[in-house]
């Protein structure tokens, strides 16, 4: 393999082109959660931007490009409260986020401006900023933290493919070869971004971390997708994923539990 | 030969040689019964096995290695429906794609091998039993491709043959869905009293979704994106239908016209949340 500085991972931009064009659903995943503060972490290690909040709400939003199964759903939300836990931060019931946000979202008609059809950033911010209001007056969140699943593009140099912190192998295993050294361009990859919103929606942190990669190259040069059904089905993965997305934010997490049995 | 023959013929072989180890080369013939936990014995002998309750058997076909998403279709509703009904859930996964993994493990889509597994269900089932069968190709009227080119399989699967498949799983309660172009013409196939029969389009129009780099058909992609164990029938097929009537809008298509078909004895199921199919 060509050796190459390891990529730092790059700071997710919310007004990118691919992301202000995609429409995003938002949904969320309805799993028990005990609630509690798990070991809180020195003071001085509290990350600024969430401040001297305690509690947050915690949401889920998947481009609509992607489908991804309600239990995998449940199964990345509940890496990303796990590792705010450990972290000595308090979350929100995942089904009263969710019904919060159902009624805020029927009530901005999908965030879409009536004028132009289209989605619209402003009401979208202005949405999560009323979600947050709602959430506050009924269980004390400051702050609402949303994971973002969305299709990027990842760099393919020397047959590895690298991106927002992770690299992977470009070729599937069935047309890997000495050929496959030589790989170069450019592949869909699978990201998520946590996105931190305070006051009135205000973005005050927003991370990315590569998930995995949504196509590769297979025989005779045609690029292979990969299947939704594999999107989320290695919680490695998504472990990595979560940790690389939040590490500026709280640091460098601890081994996260094993998730409590239903 | 001349020692100038012999040079050259030596030189183009040895750069045969070259090519082939550098290219990875050819693939073996796939085995037809898969491999590991997935290969067709493997599912049989789980389908067979008993569950609290009546099972929920999902028959995943996918028919043709020309497009992933045939595969895809079949792999994200077998994950789906797996976590929809839990213990109860059984499936059976054919597939003719296209190999990216090192062993295949899927067994192949033949004619030999769904004749196989549809007598074996006729011979497991019980009387509550349901089934869940998805066919997955391009199509034609009143045919379905049947390809794979590494094991040189190029047929097709006729109304005849699937019709004799769903009659097989008679009188079970039977949801069957049938995702290519022209897929309405095999509709009075596979219908019957107590079926509920699904086609990504009129017998007369072409259905979207089935290129290289599709992950899913369009039909199956709307599908699966509004299963949910607590929404009624109807509302799923309107929420897929509407669905791709925008991303055919999108793409100024005039409209693929998914169909829908109950039988006469699973008419008002269309009221009942798919957890109670």
């Amino acid at each position: 393999m060509a050796s190459e500085p390891e990529q730092r991972p790059v700071r997710y931009d919310p007004g990118m082109p691919a992301l202000r064009r995609a429409r995003f659903v938002l949904t969320f995943a309805a799993i028990g959660l005990a609630a509690g503060v798990a070991a809180a972490p020195a003071e001085g290690a509290r990350p600024q931007v969430l401040g001297d909040a305690r509690t947050v709400a915690l949401a889920l939003e998947v481009q609509d490009a992607l489908i991804v199964d309600r239990v995998d759903r449940a199964a990345l939300l509940e890496h990303v409260r796990r590792a705010l836990e450990t972290a000595g931060v308090e979350v929100v019931p995942l089904e009263t986020t969710a019904e919060v946000i159902r009624s805020v979202r029927e009530a901005a008609r999908d965030w879409v401006d009536p004028a132009t059809g289209k989605f619209s950033r402003p009401r979208y911010a202005a949405g999560m900023g009323e979600v947050l209001r709602h959430l506050r007056e009924r269980a004390g969140a400051e702050r609402l933290v949303v994971v973002v699943l969305w299709v990027t593009e990842a760099h393919v140099s020397g047959g590895v493919a690298r991106w927002h912190g992770v690299e992977e192998p470009a070729v599937t295993p069935a047309a890997r070869s000495a050929w496959s050294r030589l790989r170069a361009g450019k592949l869909e990859a699978l990201s998520l971004a946590v996105n931190v919103r305070g006051e009135a929606g205000s973005l005050l942190y927003s991370e990315p971390g590569g998930v995995r990669l949504l196509s590769r190259f297979g025989r005779n040069d045609k690029i292979t997708p990969v299947l939704d059904a594999e999107l989320l089905d290695d919680p490695d993965r998504l472990e990595r994923a979560v940790r690389l997305a939040l590490a500026p934010l709280l640091g460098a997490l601890p081994a996260l539990a094993a998730p409590a049995a239903p | 030969m001349t020692s100038l023959h012999r040079a050259a013929a030596l030189a183009a072989l040895s750069l045969t040689t070259a090519c082939a180890t550098l290219g990875g080369a050819t693939q073996a013939p796939p085995d037809p019964a898969g491999a590991g936990d997935r290969s067709l014995a493997a599912q049989l002998a789980r389908a067979a096995a008993p569950a609290p309750g009546p099972r929920y058997v999902f028959v995943g076909v996918a028919l043709s290695d020309d497009s992933p998403a045939f595969l895809g279709d079949i792999t994200i509703l077998d994950r789906m429906l797996e976590h929809q009904y839990g213990a109860r859930y059984r499936s059976i996964l054919l597939s003719n794609h296209e190999q990216v993994e090192a062993v295949r493990e899927l067994p192949l889509a033949t004619p030999e091998q769904l004749e196989a597994v549809f007598a074996r269900l006729r011979e497991i089932r019980g009387p509550e039993d349901r089934f869940i069968v998805v066919f997955t190709s391009h199509g034609r009227r009143g045919k379905l491709q049947l390809r794979q080119r590494d094991a040189r399989l190029q047929t097709t699967v006729d109304a005849g043959a699937i019709e004799r498949w769903m009659a097989s799983l008679a009188p079970n309660r039977t949801w069957v869905v049938i995702s290519s172009c022209y897929s309405g013409s095999l509709l009075d196939a596979v219908g019957g009293p107590n079926v509920v029969a699904m086609s990504a389009s009129e017998a007369d129009r072409m259905s979207l979704g089935c290129g290289t780099l599709n992950r899913t058909t369009f039909f199956v992609g709307a599908l699966a994106r509004s299963l949910d164990a607590a929404k009624r029938f109807a509302e799923v097929w309107a929420d897929t239908t509407a669905r791709i009537e925008r991303w055919e809008r999108e793409l100024k298509y005039p409209g693929s016209k998914p169909q829908i078909r109950y039988g006469a004895e699973v008419r008002g199921l269309e009221r009942a949340p798919l957890s109670e199919f």
